[in-house]
Parts: structure tokens; C-alpha cells; sequence
């Protein structure tokens, strides 16, 4: 049973974290103030000025003119969707942080996939299609019994 | 100066020519005496180029600013340690730079592996001039660093304030020669199919060639990530830059024929596979340099942008062309000795690998380029940001994660259901253990659940075995637990090695699995006096306060902690450059979170300061993480200790023996 004793110690060292975090962290986030608002939206928008910042973080004059723009848009009372609408227009949609999910964009969330199954078939037909030609070429030899096999396996390991 | 630096890359040109085409008669007139010209060709090449690097280097040091280059990468003020980082901060320098690495790297083939590939060799001499020879092309006659002003300046222009950091030092130099480093057993591919020699002996070659690349683009990428994450002031570390995605195409690649490298040498399959995948790494670099340089993305790393992009989209294609037509042709050689015989085997899971790993190359290549399409189509740029990145690759490193913790269990050829069970059992109750215990103590978050759970599998099968090789390395030679555990490393190098870097791997998916779904961030506007909380921290602001020196007029803010202690994060506004402030950021880190705070904006009366506040779980582990990946890299690729010097010294039992008295045991 000595495994176990390694077992629990890993299972702490890996889980302290993330159950410390469950506790505290859960908890905080309902409070939503102006600037966490205001946060929250410009972190969905690209600032147009720089390369691969959000608005919400940018150094640039134009990212805190925007970020005060949405400071008092949601002051009078403008929904998310509407303040995003308002940089849409203006800038077009490229200042989204990521492309609405229509049109020639919806390629971009395609290709990913389309690769993905692509490879899966390429990978089970290798598979698939040798394990016939080795099923009807007999083997040679008899089967290894599971034992010989790991001993082997290892042996061949150790005489790298 | 100039023409000295010039002269000597028209020269080390027209030497790699030299070199190319003295590797080509050589090998079609069988010439011997014209393979060793070459090879003198490449090792003179080697030293003018070093030449031209050693005179930018005076050039920086004298403030040589009749030099364009120098004039408009560094000034009279600049602390001369950022010559280095000067050096590579433009096109000709990186240029160069690559130009040179990859000069120091041909010399070392051609030293450290001549005697071991005596007939590979003339072909590897003449890829590695032809690469050179690109290169050169463009440093001499298109791109030059040592083009000269037609007007006398007494001051340069200063290096990008974003540059001036310590980690720029060791990150872009590393990133770039992480790029450069897969030409080499791209070069050895290349002369294997060409010579026709498609044994083992050129995979034998690559072998540290190929952990050297992975090393360096490792760690360039992890010190990336530390300098995003210590000086960009977004809370993050990784941002899916086409930057970075640019150099962690070749990286994926490069870890995918890492691993079906092994299945071509135990059981002599995936050949054609595996010359493809160090092809995709070559190509995918040489990809990741053309959009940087070019300028067809713009990002945050676009300092240099200018004409060579036709030029390198040029040499991509004749790459591919080249490395497509010979694999054709060489089809009908590149037959597998034996067959898949299971789904369930080590092979098999070292293509699951495969596929894992493409699919997470294709994911970033399609996101990367795709706001270029977007442009052609529709004339409309737009955004392919984080969360697209993030939505569809993390499944697909959950999955990878899983077959890491799978595979290295799985025998060759194919697994019963007896040493499956037995190999699996432990691992899996303790993951099941986990899971439960995680969703007792309260994480929701199913990415995180699923996140550490994978984490806790992956890290449980690794600590069995090593537990498994100790026990029995123990037993073997008598030796203590420690010293056992030391022997692993030491006799089976390659094997606990590259478990070490699946720990360091397994290290860093905490972090990334942490900070990725429990970042906490906040906005705050404060007037001093008033006090902001984010997670377990309060922060009170004291007020602002502004001061100047020649370069740079700094505004910072001074928040308290309730334990009395105090932080200044700032921001700077260079005389230079005064539209691209820099933030100086303040992290406190932890072993389990970091406090990232960064100063955003201020009311013009400095009465109030807008604060990003951040706690980032776990960061500090991705740093570790990835310290132990380049750890276990050099284990993996340290000469093993029987091939240095003949025969074994002690005679050992019979390894099945050996083996067969731990198992039962």
C-alpha cells in the first residue's frame, strides 16, 4: 500500500490549489462596479490603434478615451450590447476581440475542426487498414504472454 | 566600418555559393577532394559572417551613426548592455543574427557530425550553404545592416522603450535561434532523401540537433511569456500574438516528430510521416519569420516591417516545392518495415500525439491567418483573438494531456487487457479520488475540474514510473532510494528525461489550468485615502507622485497593504517616443497567486488614479514548469553513458534477466 502514501501526497500537492481557489474565489466576483463594468467591455474590444491589446489595457490616448466613453455610456444606462454595438459602427468588426459567428467568418471556427476530423481519418485508416493485413499474415511467432511482453518492453527500454 | 561589414557578406556570399555548388559537382563527379572544398567553403562562410556580427557589434559600442542601422537603433545614452538587445531589434539585425546562429550551428555539424555521416555529409554541407546563401542574399544586396547616411547625425534614435527591458536581452535572441535551429535536421532530412540513405544513421544524426531546437524554443517561448507577463501589463502571459503563435507553429511540430521518431526507430514505421513532420517545423519557422518580418500581421512584435516579404514567401515556397517533390520521389523508399498490430499500443498513442498536436497547429494556423483572408475577401480586417484561441484548443490540450498520461504506460506493439489493468488501476483511482474530492471541496469550473483532473492523472502514472524504476534500479544494484532514483536519470537518460519534461508540462497545465480560470481582475478609481479590495488583498491609495530623468517622465502611485508595506506601479512617458508609454508594473508574487497591479489612467488633476488590479493564481508554477522542461531536455540529450567510451565497463546481468527479477519481486 505504499502507493497510496505517494498517491495522497500528489493529490494534495495538486488539489490544495484548486480547491483553495473554489472557496475563495467564487465569492468575489458577484460584485460588478462602474469600472468592472467598464472593464468587462473594453476587454472584448481590440484597441484599433495597437497591435494585440484590448482596450481595456492599452497605454494608448485613443484605449482611455474609449474607456471613458464606456464609462458614461453605461452611466446613462446603455446595455453591454449596445455600447459593443456603438464601436461596431464606428470601427467595424474587426475591433472584436473575435469574429461574429457568421458569414465567411464562420470559417475560421470550421477549419480547426474540419482539421481536426481530417486527421482523425487519416490516423484510423492507418490503424484500420493494417490491422487486416497483419491478422492474415500469421505471426510467426506464438503470442507473447502479457508478462513476457512488459518484460520485454522493458528490457528493450533498459538497452537504449 | 561599413565596408568592412559589407565586404565580409558579399564574401561569406559568395563563399556559401561556392559551397553549394562545389557539394553539388562533388557528389554528381564523385569527387572527394571537392566535398572537403566545400566544407572549407562553410567553415570560411562561418567565420566572415561572425566577422560582420563582431563589426555591427563595434559599431553599436563606437556609436558608429554612420551606419543607418545603428543610428536608428540605439543613441548616445542608451546603457551600452542594451547594444545587445539593439543588435536584433530591427529587420538587417535579426536578420543577421539568424544568419549567424545558423553559420555557428553549420560549423557544428560539421565538427561534432562528420565522422558519424561521411556520405551524408556533402549533402548536408550543400543544404546547409543553399540556406545560408538566402540568407546572405539579403543581407548583402537587399537588406544590409551596414548601409550607410548620406548626412552625419550626432545622435541615434534610440531603441523602442518596450525593448529596454532585461528580458529582451535572452528572449528575442532565444526565439530567433529557436527558428533557425530547426534548419538543421531540416538539413539532414533533406540530404537523407536526396542521398537516398533513409536508414537510421540520419535520424541517429538529428537526434540532439532536434532536443537542441526543442530546448531553445522552449525556453524562448516560456521567456516570452515571462516578459509578456512582466512588462506588457495585460495580467497575462499569453496573448495568441501571431507572434507567438508564429513561434509555436514550429515548436508543435517539432514535439510531434519528437515522439514519432520513436516509433520509425523501434519498429521502422511513419517514415514518410516523420520526414513531414521536421519539414512542417523548417517550413513552419521559415512561415513564422516571413509574417513577422513581412508585415502582412501586424502585432505587438511588429518593430521591423519592410521589403523582404517577397522575398522570404519566395524561399517558403521553394522550400515546400523541394520538400514535397523529394519525399514523392522517394515514396516508393520510404516504405514501414512492420505494421500497426493495436489501437491500444505505444505506437498508437504516439500518432494519437500526432494528431492532437497538428490539430493544435492547424487551430493556430487557421486563427493566425485568417484576418489575412478575411482583408483579401472582404476587405475587412478583423480579430481573431483569445477566446477563439482558447475555446478551441483547450479541449484539444485536455485530450493531449490524457494521452500523455496514457501512452508512456502502453508496451509496444499492443497492450493486454491484464497489463492495461495493472498498469492503469492505481493512476485512475487516484485521478477518480481526485475528481471526487475537488467537486467535495467545492470546484464547479468544469474546465478547471476537468483541467487538474487531467493534471493529477497525468502526474499520478509519471510518480509510478518513477517509483517502478527506482524500486527496481534499487533492488538491481543495492543502491539507496535517492541514489536510485539518481541512476535513472543517469543510465536511462533518454526515457526519464523526457518524463522529466512531461513533469515540467504537467507543472505549467496547473498554472495555465489556474490562472486561466480563476484570474480575478478588477477596475478601480480611487482618490487617495480610499481603499480597493481584490480577492484577500485591500489596497489603500496614497496619492501620486511624478518624477523625471533624461529619458523618461515617470507617474506612479502609492498603494499601501494593510501589513504597512507599499507599491509604486507607474507608468512612463519616453521623450522619444511619447504615443507609447510604458507601465511599470508591480507583481508580489507567491507559491499560489500573484498580485498584479498595474496604474492605468489619472484625472489630469491627479486627484483620482484608475488601477488595474489582478490576482493571478498559480503563475509562478508556468516559470518552474517551464524550467523543468529545459531540465529535462538536457537529460534527455546527454550523451548516454555507455556510448562514450566503448564497451561497458562492469558486466552486467542480461537485461531480461535483470528485469524479470523486479517484475516478480
Amino acid at each position: 500500500m505504499r502507493w497510496f502514501g505517494v498517491g495522497i501526497v500528489l493529490l494534495a500537492l495538486l488539489l490544495f490549489p484548486a480547491a483553495a481557489f473554489a472557496q475563495s474565489y467564487t465569492s468575489t466576483s458577484a460584485s460588478q462596479s462602474l469600472d468592472d463594468q467598464t472593464l468587462a467591455i473594453a476587454n472584448q474590444l481590440q484597441c484599433p490603434v495597437c497591435e494585440n491589446v484590448t482596450v481595456a489595457y492599452s497605454n494608448s490616448t485613443l484605449a482611455g478615451q474609449m474607456r471613458q466613453v464606456i464609462r458614461e455610456k453605461l452611466q446613462q444606462g446603455e446595455t453591454r450590447d449596445q455600447i459593443i454595438q456603438y464601436f461596431v459602427d464606428r470601427y467595424g468588426e474587426g475591433i472584436l476581440t473575435q469574429p461574429p459567428k457568421h458569414g465567411l467568418n464562420l470559417l475560421v471556427w470550421l477549419l480547426p475542426v474540419a482539421g481536426i476530423l481530417a486527421g482523425l481519418g487519416i490516423v484510423g485508416s492507418v490503424l484500420w487498414a493494417r490491422r487486416p493485413a497483419s491478422a492474415s499474415t500469421p505471426n510467426e511467432e506464438p503470442p507473447l504472454s502479457p508478462e513476457d511482453e512488459r518484460l520485454l518492453a522493458r528490457a528493450l527500454e533498459g538497452a537504449e | 566600418m561599413a565596408a568592412l561589414g559589407s565586404i565580409s557578406l558579399v564574401s561569406a556570399f559568395v563563399l556559401a555559393c561556392y559551397g553549394l555548388i562545389a557539394s553539388v559537382v562533388a557528389i554528381r563527379q564523385k569527387l572527394g577532394d571537392l566535398v572537403y572544398s566545400a566544407r572549407n567553403a562553410l567553415l570560411g562562410m562561418f567565420g566572415l559572417v561572425t566577422l560582420a556580427g563582431l563589426t555591427l557589434i563595434a559599431g553599436f559600442l563606437s556609436h558608429n551613426y554612420e551606419l543607418q542601422y545603428v543610428a536608428e537603433h540605439s543613441s548616445n545614452e542608451m546603457p551600452p548592455v542594451y547594444v545587445i538587445a539593439a543588435f536584433y531589434s530591427g529587420q538587417q539585425g535579426s536578420l543577421l543574427y539568424w544568419c549567424w546562429t545558423l553559420a555557428i550551428f553549420s560549423a557544428l555539424v560539421v565538427w561534432l557530425s562528420w565522422k558519424a555521416n561521411r556520405a551524408l555529409m556533402p549533402y548536408v554541407t550543400g543544404v546547409l550553404c543553399a540556406m545560408e546563401s538566402f540568407f546572405l542574399f539579403l543581407l548583402a544586396f537587399i537588406q544590409s545592416p551596414f548601409a550607410t547616411l548620406p548626412f552625419h547625425v550626432q545622435d541615434g534614435n534610440g531603441l523602442n522603450p518596450v525593448l529596454q527591458d532585461k528580458g529582451m536581452l535572452i528572449h528575442p535572441p532565444m526565439m530567433l535561434m529557436g527558428y533557425m535551429s530547426w534548419s538543421i535536421p531540416f538539413a539532414f532530412g533533406i540530404a537523407a532523401l536526396l542521398s537516398g540513405r533513409l536508414d537510421f544513421q540520419w535520424l541517429r544524426s538529428i537526434r540532439r540537433w532536434t532536443l537542441a531546437a526543442f530546448c531553445i524554443q522552449s525556453a524562448g517561448l516560456i521567456l516570452g511569456a515571462w516578459w509578456a507577463y512582466h512588462v506588457l501589463g495585460w495580467g497575462g502571459y499569453w496573448g495568441w500574438d501571431p507572434v507567438e503563435n508564429a513561434a509555436f507553429m514550429p515548436w508543435l511540430a517539432g514535439t510531434a516528430f519528437l515522439h514519432s521518431v520513436m516509433v520509425q526507430e523501434r519498429r521502422g514505421m511513419l517514415k514518410v510521416w516523420n520526414l513531414t513532420l521536421i519539414m512542417l517545423a523548417y517550413l513552419l519557422a521559415v512561415f513564422g519569420t516571413f509574417i513577422v518580418r513581412s508585415g502582412v500581421l501586424t502585432s505587438v512584435h511588429a518593430f521591423a516591417q519592410s521589403s523582404i516579404g517577397p522575398y522570404f514567401f519566395g524561399w517558403l515556397a521553394i522550400s515546400i516545392a523541394v520538400s514535397v517533390g523529394l519525399l514523392v520521389w522517394r515514396l516508393p523508399r520510404l516504405q514501414g518495415d512492420s505494421q500497426f498490430e493495436s489501437l491500444v499500443s505505444r505506437e498508437a498513442s504516439f500518432l494519437f500525439n500526432n494528431w492532437l498536436l497538428i490539430g493544435v497547429i492547424v487551430a493556430v494556423f487557421s486563427g493566425t491567418v485568417f484576418p489575412i483572408i478575411s482583408e483579401a475577401v472582404r476587405g475587412e480586417k478583423i480579430t481573431v483573438g483569445p477566446p477563439f484561441f482558447g475555446a478551441v484548443n483547450g479541449p484539444i490540450f485536455l485530450a493531449l494531456m490524457v494521452t500523455m498520461g496514457i501512452g508512456p504506460l502502453l508496451p509496444w506493439r499492443r497492450a493486454s487487457r491484464g497489463l492495461f489493468v495493472r498498469n492503469f488501476l492505481k493512476p485512475l483511482s487516484i485521478t477518480a479520488a481526485a475528481l471526487v474530492l475537488m467537486v467535495a471541496l467545492g470546484t464547479r469550473n468544469p474546465g478547471a475540474v476537468l483541467g487538474y483532473t487531467a493534471c493529477v492523472f497525468v502526474m499520478a502514472t509519471l510518480v509510478f514510473e518513477f517509483y517502478r524504476g527506482t524500486l527496481a534500479r534499487r533492488r538491481v544494484t543495492g543502491k539507496s532510494t535517492l541514489a536510485a532514483l539518481g541512476d535513472l536519470f543517469v543510465h536511462h537518460n533518454r526515457r526519464y528525461g523526457g518524463y522529466l519534461v512531461h513533469v515540467g508540462l504537467v507543472v505549467a497545465a496547473v498554472a495555465i489550468v489556474g490562472s486561466q480560470f480563476y484570474q480575478l481582475q478588477r477596475q478601480v478609481s480611487l482618490e487617495p485615502g480610499q481603499t480597493a479590495s481584490i480577492g484577500k488583498y485591500q489596497l489603500t491609495f496614497q496619492g501620486l507622485t511624478t518624477t523625471k530623468d533624461a529619458e523618461k517622465t515617470t507617474t506612479s502611485a502609492t498603494l499601501t497593504l494593510p501589513d504597512g508595506s507599499a507599491i509604486h506601479p507607474g507608468k512612463s512617458v519616453w521623450l522619444r517616443d511619447d504615443k507609447n508609454p510604458t507601465s511599470e508594473i508591480v507583481i508580489r508574487s507567491t507559491p499560489f497567486e500573484d498580485l498584479y497591479v498595474v496604474l492605468s489612467d489619472w484625472s489630469p488633476d491627479k486627484s483620482v488614479a484608475t488601477l488595474l488590479l489582478f490576482v493571478n493564481p498559480m503563475v509562478t508554477w508556468l516559470w518552474f514548469g517551464g524550467i523543468i522542461v529545459v531540465i529535462g531536455t538536457f537529460v534527455t540529450a546527454w550523451p548516454h553513458q555507455s556510448a562514450s567510451g566503448g564497451p561497458r565497463t562492469a558486466p552486467r546481468p542480461a537485461p531480461a534477466v535483470r528485469e524479470k527479477e523486479l517484475v516478480t519481486a
